[in-house]
């Protein structure tokens, strides 16, 4: 029995000149107790979705097509019977969902305003509901949640109360929008198993909309895969993702970061914002397969043998489906050449954010030592507050240390002020996390790209002739250097940025996630861009990631921070196939890759419910399952376990006497 | 910043050209009578001994006597200055009521003829000088349609209040005198209506702004998504978090009142705060200068610090 | 000609606030320049034989306690009050540029200090720093123009400051400091262009501000030199004759007023809705 059954969507939003096709004919049916996955990049009209199933959209919006929620038409219903049918027939629990409650309201309240709009029921039975409620979805502090205020809770709270109050009338039909963004492995796990679990015990048809393929995978039944508002191609989850037969979904999980090297890209396209119904299919620009069926007219989704749905003239065979793109080399271990003179230098080196009147302030570098060499790829790993982002700041002189020494062989130091200039370190350039705000709005854009040109005063036609060929390079259309950064797709505008960081020749270029801020297929195309251009020339490289899988795919020699410490440096190989301290260890461990075929066993760190003061000892010390006493006063050194591999744990570490006997205890298990 | 303040006062009023002593005493004075009332008003000493002086005598709550009439200052400013705070709370308290209803309306209406007119009437407001929309009143009200007493004091002739806090409205309520209270009520109509009038018009617009930023957030939304609706959702997700800005705002419409108040009390002739204050202006009487500066100042801050309080009652992010 | 017909018809259709406001500014500076050719009477002339006469054939809208002709000295008011609050608003936005700009792009102490002294500054409410900044000045319309635009510039100084700070942490700024731009080049070539989006919104209804505060400076007796036309004086002047029924010479120059305050006020919103548009 279908719970949700969607009969030919289209919905057309926007003001009268800038109308966008958002939804073109989407057709979807969800059963009971099914967990039904859908899956798109930004654009590609999911939310739209979720907002017409729950009748959000703005009122200007032209819909057509029928919404069938448990036998009845949602888009037929009136005012007063759509309040009635929110929440209690489908309920969504939206994305955002920390600023997604009420900042005047108490969690409390709010879960009571919920359970007692429908019926009436007592004060008292309210809230005893609402803490059962909340108990439901894994928060075991029910009194003090309920009392509490939204900005007094973490974002993995925020979340499961937002599945609360979406669940606490037993809806039919649960949408949930991105519930796992921003979270940690372990928290997108227990979230994803909270939303299974409803599905089950309430036979409840369960919506997830997601960005993430790989996260949503372990528990949906069936992926829909959705671009430029219409559904490509839907199928069982395993066989979608060991079978793709649409062109898109193939692209879709070439894209995906994986741990065993950086996929060859050749596409550059993004996805369209149609302004009108398309009558032909929407990928055809980017698809390597497309037909003159394919440009005449739109296909229709066709439902093929089993669970397996298809919208495509020319699909990929089995062999095609199966096929691997080729990889770039992985660095060998021998290139990492660390005896030659230190391009920089870094000892010592602290870095305290002030606080304000009176707070002690934020120390986000620790006492840390660094060197880059010439040549090589650097990664920098670590995950948000481990002050990776401002070692990248100071290795490119933006900022000052507070304390400490910088030196390097051969860039000049002038980190001085004055009122004209302020000189950086030579031939130091940077490649930003958000593509468009990096770029000047007001300014067009080769007029960005040529900006590092300007301080050596070189002719007119040298500087259009580095200009055509640095785009070329970066693979930037010339139509595109006229215009503003906002006309711009966040792929081309970081094209942009690559070309504005290369075309000085600087010494050292520092990539600032350069694409955390990016779509998935947007990604693998800058990746490529940049190993390509790293490839090709002499520039040292810095990349600076949350994300093992590309840092693995991009670098020679990474270090692992944590809390403004390197806990863990080496070769990519040393580290990332062997690695040593237990946070790494549980960084790898949580890497979600789609073919999980590296899946290790190693412990998971306890969770970080507060921020625990530093301490003289082990700054993991809390956390590790491995910890012992001395671990809480032993300051961690960074000491060679193997050749140039440095592991700061003076446990697993045999570099260290309290190391020693651990390794020998654990062989001998 | 209280610091920052009295000296601020001290030297403005000293940098004003002009001498007191000069126009007291008029143009045909003597130089003999001149140089008597400058050594009794301590105004030959240098400087920074009548810095010391003013400094000390703060201290002591010396503010000084007006170099006009020779009472204290302090008691000159008891006399009138409950009267224009009078004025200015009434006409504050009703502006925002009318500000929230009409403010939350016209959000709750957007783009309809309610909301439109409600624009266009604070776009007008926002542009009236408050002291002709008070002689427009009057002809109105009193030229034209005679209910009300002339524009001339607080009470008509005649009639006394016992002097309690100095506010007659408030002080005929504490004494059950009801013919005070018509009385200064009446007197009170005119400029009350002006004010309020001119003041709403922020108001509304800043309510507005703020209702229709709230129903456009993700937690209204979300409520919305929820089933919520109706009163209940107006009353518990829209009202709080609209008003949020409210208190700020009232402070700074407090304190221009406090300042532009001496435009109103001049038209309706009210013997308040502003006009002694201006007065003390153009003759150049420090003390009563001094004594308006650091009142308005004081005040100024007062009212902001309430609505620092309010804010973080009304905003539960907020701690002091 | 053609291409300025086919602007006001499209701004007419879909920013009808800003098409009005637009022409009653324009309509204000018109009369305003040509006012002689449309007065019969100068603005400080004398006629001895009708003083506060009644509107009638010989003067249009009436004449004053002084004999002098209500409707001209209306008009020729348009000269003082545009030309006072359009320059001292140009004045406040360039001290405030300025100031904003050194604040937020420096930081550090400088900006701490300046902003102290803005602390000082706003701590009075603006009327009664006018009125004591006048008081220190004397008459007179240079004068008249510097108070206003003091009085004015700290709240630009904030808005650019806030705008300058939030461009600085936009990467472009870090950019052209890692390429070796040299400051003042990057305030303004970068910053600069970048920061003046919400002045150029609020000028006009400052503008507006700047109109009332002259008016109830001149109103009280401490604005515009006493012969001189100006609206706020005129109705100052006026307003003992209310309550003896004569209107004319406070209800005219009043309404003056309130309709050149209302041009700069639907101008500003009409700003603030095409920038809500976006």
């Amino acid at each position: 029995m279908n719970i949700l059954d969607i009969q030919d969507l289209r919905v057309r939003v926007g003001p009268a000149e800038k109308q966008v096709s958002a939804i073109n004919g989407v057709t979807l049916k969800i059963a009971a107790g099914e967990v039904h996955a859908l899956v798109g990049e930004t654009g590609a009209g999911k939310s739209m979705l979720a907002k017409s199933i729950m009748r959000l959209l703005p009122e200007s919006a032209l819909v057509s097509g029928k919404i069938f929620v448990n036998g009845i038409d949602c888009l037929e219903l009136n005012t007063k019977e759509v309040t009635n049918y929110r929440g209690s027939v489908a309920s969504i629990a939206l994305q955002n969902p920390r600023s997604s409650l009420s900042a005047t309201r108490t969690i409390g309240d709010q879960l009571v305003d919920r359970i007692s709009n429908r019926t009436k029921v007592s004060k008292t039975t309210a809230r005893l509901a609402a803490k059962n409620l909340l108990e439901s979805v894994g928060i075991s502090d029910t009194r003090r949640t309920m009392e509490a205020f939204p900005h007094q809770m973490s974002g993995g709270m925020c979340q499961r109360i937002m599945i609360a109050l979406a669940i606490s009338s037993k809806p039919s039909l649960l949408i949930a929008d991105e519930p796992t963004n921003s979270l940690d492995a372990t928290l997108t796990e227990n979230i994803l198993q909270l939303i299974s679990d409803y599905s089950k015990k309430e036979d409840a048809a369960v919506l997830i909309i997601s960005h993430d393929i790989a996260s949503v995978a372990a528990i949906s039944d069936k992926i829909s895969v959705l671009y430029a508002g219409s559904i490509v191609e839907q199928n069982a989850t395993t066989d979608l993702l060991g079978d793709p037969r649409h062109p898109y979904t193939k692209m879709l999980l070439d894209s995906v970061p994986k741990m065993n090297g950086l996929a060859v890209f050749s596409d550059l396209g993004s996805m369209p914002i149609l302004s009108d119904y398309p009558t032909n299919c929407a990928f055809t620009s980017r698809c390597n397969r497309a037909t003159d069926a394919c440009h005449e007219s739109k296909p229709a989704l066709i439902g093929l043998f089993k669970l397996h749905s298809l919208a495509c003239f020319n699909p990929l065979d089995k062999e095609n489906a199966k096929k691997q793109l080729p990889t770039f080399t992985v660095t060998p271990f021998s290139k990492v050449s660390t005896d030659k003179n230190p391009l920089l230098s870094l000892k010592s080196l602290t870095f305290i954010y002030k606080g304000r009147f009176g707070s002690k302030g934020f120390k986000a570098l620790d006492n840390l030592n660094l060197e880059v060499y010439e040549g090589e790829n650097l990664g920098i790993v670590g995950e948000s507050g481990s002050g990776k982002s401002t070692l990248g700041r100071i290795l490119s002189g933006l900022e000052k240390a507070s304390s400490g020494q910088v030196s390097g062989v051969v860039v000049k130091l002038k980190l001085f002020r004055n009122i004209f200039h302020e000189p950086v370190r030579d031939d130091v350039q940077m490649v930003f996390q958000d593509p468009i705000m990096t770029l000047d709005p007001k300014m067009e854009v080769w007029r960005s790209i040529i900006e590092p040109l300007l301080r050596q005063n070189l002719p007119k036609s040298s500087i259009e002739e580095r200009l055509s060929k640095i785009i070329a390079e970066v693979r930037v259309d010339a139509s595109l250097l006229a215009r503003r950064p906002r006309t711009l797709s966040g792929g081309q505008a970081q094209r942009v940025g690559i070309g504005r960081a290369v075309i000085s020749n600087p010494m050292i270029i520092v990539f600032d996630e350069p694409t955390s801020q990016l779509d998935v297929t947007t990604q693998a195309q800058i990746l490529n861009v940049i190993r390509e251009n790293s490839n090709s020339k002499t520039f040292t490289s810095v990349y600076i990631s949350h994300d093992l899988a590309t840092v693995k795919s991009i670098c020679d020699r990474v270090i692992v921070m944590y809390r403004g410490k390197i806990v863990e440096s080496g070769s990519v190989d040393q580290v990332f196939n062997n690695p040593v301290h237990p946070y790494t260890r549980a960084m790898l461990a949580s890497v979600r890759t789609l073919d999980n075929s590296e899946a290790r066993e190693w412990e998971a760190l306890l969770p970080e419910d507060q921020f625990l003061p530093l301490q003289r000892g082990c700054i993991l010390f809390g956390r590790c399952p491995d910890s012992v006493s001395a671990c809480q006063n032993t300051t961690q050194v960074l000491l060679p376990f193997d050749e140039s591999h440095l592991v700061a744990c003076s446990k697993s570490n045999p570099g260290s006497p309290v190391g020693k006997s651990s390794i020998s205890e654990r062989e001998s298990e | 910043m209280l610091v920052g303040v009295v000296t601020f006062t001290f030297l403005l009023v000293r940098i004003l050209p002009g001498d007191p002593v000069g126009t007291l005493l008029g143009p045909n004075s003597s130089a003999q009578d001149r140089i008597d009332l400058t050594a009794r008003l301590g105004l030959d000493r240098p400087i920074y001994v009548q810095f010391l002086n003013f400094v000390v005598d703060l201290f002591h709550g010396d503010f000084g006597k007006s170099i006009q009439t020779g009472r204290p200052v302090v008691e000159e400013l008891g006399a009138i200055f409950p009267a224009t705070l009078e004025l200015i709370i009434i006409s504050l308290f009703l502006a925002l009521i009318v500000g929230v209803m009409l403010g939350l309306t016209s959000a709750l209406r957007e783009k309809k003829l309610s909301d439109r007119l409600i624009r266009l009437t604070t776009l007008v407001g926002n542009s009236m000088p408050e002291f002709w929309m008070g002689l427009i009143l009057i002809l109105i009200f009193y030229g034209w349609l005679g209910i009300v007493p002339a524009p001339s004091g607080r009470l008509d002739t005649g009639i006394t209040v016992t002097n309690i806090t100095g506010m007659e409205f408030v002080d005929s309520i504490l004494t059950f005198n009801k013919t005070a209270f018509i009385s200064s009520g009446r007197h009170l109509f005119l400029p009350a209506l002006t004010i309020v009038f001119v003041i709403s018009a922020p108001i509304i617009r800043s309510i507005r702004a703020s209702a229709l930023e709230v129903i456009a957030s993700d937690s209204y939304i979300a409520a919305k998504a929820h089933g919520l609706g109706g009163l209940a959702l107006i009353r518990k997700y829209l009202i709080r978090n609209s008003l949020i800005s409210l208190p700020t705002l009232s402070a700074i419409i407090f304190g221009f009142m406090l300042g532009s108040i001496v435009l109103v009390e001049t038209v309706f002739a009210w013997q308040g705060f502003g006009q002694w204050a201006l007065k003390g202006l153009s003759l150049r009487d420090y003390p009563v200068i001094q004594l308006t500066v650091m009142t308005v100042a004081f005040f100024y801050i007062i009212a902001f610090f309430i609505a620092d309080v309010v804010h973080s009652i009304l905003d539960p992010r907020i701690n002091i | 000609m053609h291409k300025l017909y086919q602007v006001a018809k499209r701004t007419f259709h879909e920013e009808k606030l800003v098409f009005f406001g637009v022409s009653i500014l324009t309509f204000y500076f018109l009369v305003g320049l040509l006012a002689p050719l449309l007065t019969h009477f100068g603005p400080t002339e004398i006629d001895f034989e009708h003083f506060l006469s009644a509107p009638d054939s010989s003067h249009l809208l009436g004449t004053d306690g002084n004999g002098m002709d209500i409707l001209s000295r209306t008009i020729y008011a348009i000269r003082v009050d545009l030309l006072v609050s359009v320059v001292s608003v140009s004045i406040a936005v360039a001290i405030g540029i300025i100031i904003g700009c050194i604040s937020g792009y420096f930081g550090g102490t400088i900006d701490t200090a300046l902003m102290r002294l803005l602390d000082i500054f706003q701590s009075f409410p603006t009327f009664i720093l006018a009125l004591s900044i006048a008081a220190i000045l004397g008459p007179g319309i240079l004068n008249l123009i510097i108070v206003i635009a003091i009085v004015n510039a700290p709240a630009y100084a904030r808005l650019v400051r806030s705008e300058v700070k939030s461009i600085v942490i936009q990467g472009y700024v870090d950019s052209a400091r890692l390429s070796g731009i040299k400051h003042v080049k990057i305030l303004i070539a970068h910053i600069l262009p970048n920061s003046l989006l919400p002045v150029r919104i609020i000028a006009p209804l400052n503008c507006g501000w700047a109109i009332l505060t002259l008016a109830g400076l001149s109103f009280l007796g401490l604005g515009v030199p006493i012969p001189e036309a100006e609206w706020g004086s005129m109705i100052g002047a006026g307003s003992n004759d209310v309550v003896s029924g004569v209107w004319w010479t406070s209800v005219v120059p009043g309404v003056a007023l309130v309709a050149c305050i209302f041009g700069f006020t639907i101008l500003g919103e009409g700003f603030q809705e095409r920038q809500r548009k976006k």
